[in-house]
């Protein structure tokens, strides 16, 4: 019924509307509203506590909300027929019987599942877990052979969803490289990526779409490119001084970096202009990179830092 | 090459694909209770303490201590020490090793997950008293019996009875599982709660009329007996209801209100 009620929902959307989920008086999040496209990966971000992990169990049907919806195909995930073909999901990679073989964990998932056991084998080979690491008991395996096999679960339903949480955790750098390139050739065959990490280094390569929570509230939401705009340019010049005085005689305010360059506020053309205009010579003239991405997320974040540690309780009420 | 695309890429073949029905998850349950070490380790040491318990009853004793009712009321009476704990971890295991959250994900349904854990839990239970029938029955054929004596007497009774016993003592470990989620919590209180129910009725007179009807252990010693009346069979509901019925509404609206994490 509710998909009539919303004809842009698209097959494999995932839509979070004013999703508010209290413990008691303690808040998880609040009010957070976003969309996750098919043919996208979205990256979840926020500092430990922030209400992420709360914001995917809830899309997961194993938390009710307070108030607000989260739906998947337009319904929400309890209403689906057969989850599990149309979601992957990986909450917690450590969730796993100890005494239970890595492929014995896959059989028994497969079986609810309806899956072929043959595919149980092709996605221990996909994951690099064949062999002899397949045979050994979870207890045994490190947190990296943890998520290898639980984005093999996630995969084993052959779904257009994935909604992951934290799941570079315990990967090392190769690893993370390609659980990258699989999320990302998951989604350019159009399929839909959630994926929520604490570090923002580890998604910003990857996202087309990022979601910067802190304090169970979403702070910024966006492409890369466009939360980077409005925090200015950069720009260097082979005479400073003269660069600043510019800048301030066209009325543009700016900030000194550690390395030399300035960050103004306004526009390339702004700056180039203001430049052009006292003969200046500009040595470069950009919007910031990464390293300006990294600033915004940790002043989003760190300013919020009393409303993530009550996030943060919130967190160990629900545990 | 090849295969990592055709895995990693979503064809959404399987959109319509239905949810599993009842008896899938009941296999998978019930595969679910043997495929640790330790679940295996748990119903061999079930089955061990039954040979155990049919090759005492069949050497010691009396000859007239030997008939099918009385092994086998003792040889359910000794399997039924280690076998609520089958149930209790067939429900708490999902939360001492977490995989509640993978178990709830692929199946949302709750009801429907704790449906097919009650069904797998009972097919073990059967399939537990099954066992301790054939043992019985061997041990009452090699042992002595007194002349003129009908040691398989009632021995249509005593099956069902086993059956509905060990079905009993499956279900009341799965609710006191359901009711604490918790292993160590369900299994120590499994054990301690009864008893101490039993020494309280015991010891407070006031106490005594209803320990007949409160009491699973003091109701089933009858039907091990294979000497129900209908008054005892009111008993044995009553606290079967109780024991089981009680823990089990409590631990099911408990369960679907929870956040799983």
């Amino acid at each position: 019924m509710r998909s009539e009620l919303r004809p842009f929902m698209l097959p494999g959307m995932i839509a979070i509307e004013h999703l508010t989920k209290r413990y008691g008086p303690t808040t998880g999040v609040e009010d957070v509203s976003f969309i996750c496209r098919p043919g996208t990966v979205t990256g979840f971000l926020g500092p430990n506590g922030a209400g992420k992990s709360t914001t995917l169990r809830v899309v997961c049907g194993l938390a009710t909300p307070t108030s607000g919806t989260a739906t998947i195909d337009g319904r929400p995930y309890r209403d689906l027929e057969q989850p599990g073909r149309r979601v992957g999901v990986l909450l917690d990679a450590s969730a796993q019987h100890s005494g239970r073989t890595g492929r014995e964990s896959l059989l028994v998932a497969a079986e609810i599942l309806g899956v072929d056991r043959r595919r149980v084998d092709s996605l221990l080979e996909l994951v690099g877990l064949d062999g002899t690491a397949a045979a050994r008991r979870i207890g045994k395996y490190s947190l990296g052979m943890r998520q290898r096999l639980g984005l093999a679960h996630a995969l084993l339903g052959d779904p257009g969803v994935l909604v992951l949480d934290e799941p570079a955790n315990g990967l090392d750098p190769a690893g993370i490289h390609w659980m990258r390139s699989l999320l990302r050739g998951f989604a350019d065959h159009g399929g839909t990526v959630l994926l929520s990490s604490h570090l923002l280094r580890e998604v910003e390569a990857v996202a087309d779409q990022l979601i910067i929570i802190g304090g169970g509230r979403v702070l910024a939401a966006g492409t890369a490119d466009e939360l980077l705009t409005g925090q200015g340019v950069v720009a260097r010049a082979l005479d400073p001084a003269a660069l600043a005085t510019c800048l301030r005689t066209a009325g543009l305010r700016y900030r000194s970096q550690p390395d030399g360059s300035l960050l103004v506020e306004g526009s390339t053309e702004d700056v180039g202009r203001a430049a052009a205009g006292a003969s200046v010579v500009l040595t470069e003239l950009r919007q910031p990179d990464g390293a300006g991405l990294e600033d915004l997320f940790l002043s989003l974040t760190s300013v919020d830092l009393d409303a993530a540690a009550s996030g943060a309780n919130s967190k160990e009420h629900a545990a | 090459m090849t295969t990592t695309l055709a895995l990693g890429t979503p064809t959404g073949a399987a959109t319509g694909a239905s949810a599993p029905g009842l008896g899938r998850l009941t296999r998978v349950e019930m595969r679910k209770a043997v495929d640790t070490r330790a679940g295996l380790w748990l119903l061999v040491a079930v089955g061990a303490i039954a040979v155990l318990a049919a090759v005492l009853n069949a050497t010691l004793g009396r000859p007239d201590t030997h008939s099918f009712t009385q092994v086998s009321g003792s040889v359910a009476e000794f399997t039924s020490i280690l076998l609520p704990v089958v149930g209790i971890l067939l429900i708490t295991s999902e939360w001492s090793q977490r995989t509640a959250l993978q178990t709830f994900t692929l199946v949302p349904r709750r009801g429907r997950v704790v449906l097919a854990k009650l069904a797998a839990g009972i097919a073990i239970g059967l399939v537990a008293a099954l066992v301790g029938l054939v043992l019985s029955v061997l041990a009452t054929a090699v042992a002595s019996h007194p002349v003129g004596g009908h040691p398989w007497q009632n021995g249509l009774a005593v099956v069902g009875v086993a059956l509905l016993y060990q079905g009993l003592a499956l279900l009341g470990g799965m609710a006191f599982g359901l009711l604490f989620l918790n292993s160590a919590v369900a299994i120590v209180l499994s054990f301690v709660l009864p008893v101490a129910w039993g020494i309280l009725t015991g010891v407070v007179n006031g106490l005594q009329g209803v320990q007949n009807w409160l009491d699973l252990n003091s109701t089933e010693g009858p039907l091990l007996n294979n000497d129900m009346t209908g008054k005892h069979w009111t008993q044995l509901l009553v606290a079967a209801i109780v024991w089981i019925g009680v823990p089990l509404a409590v631990g099911l609206w408990r369960l679907y209100r929870k956040e799983i994490a």
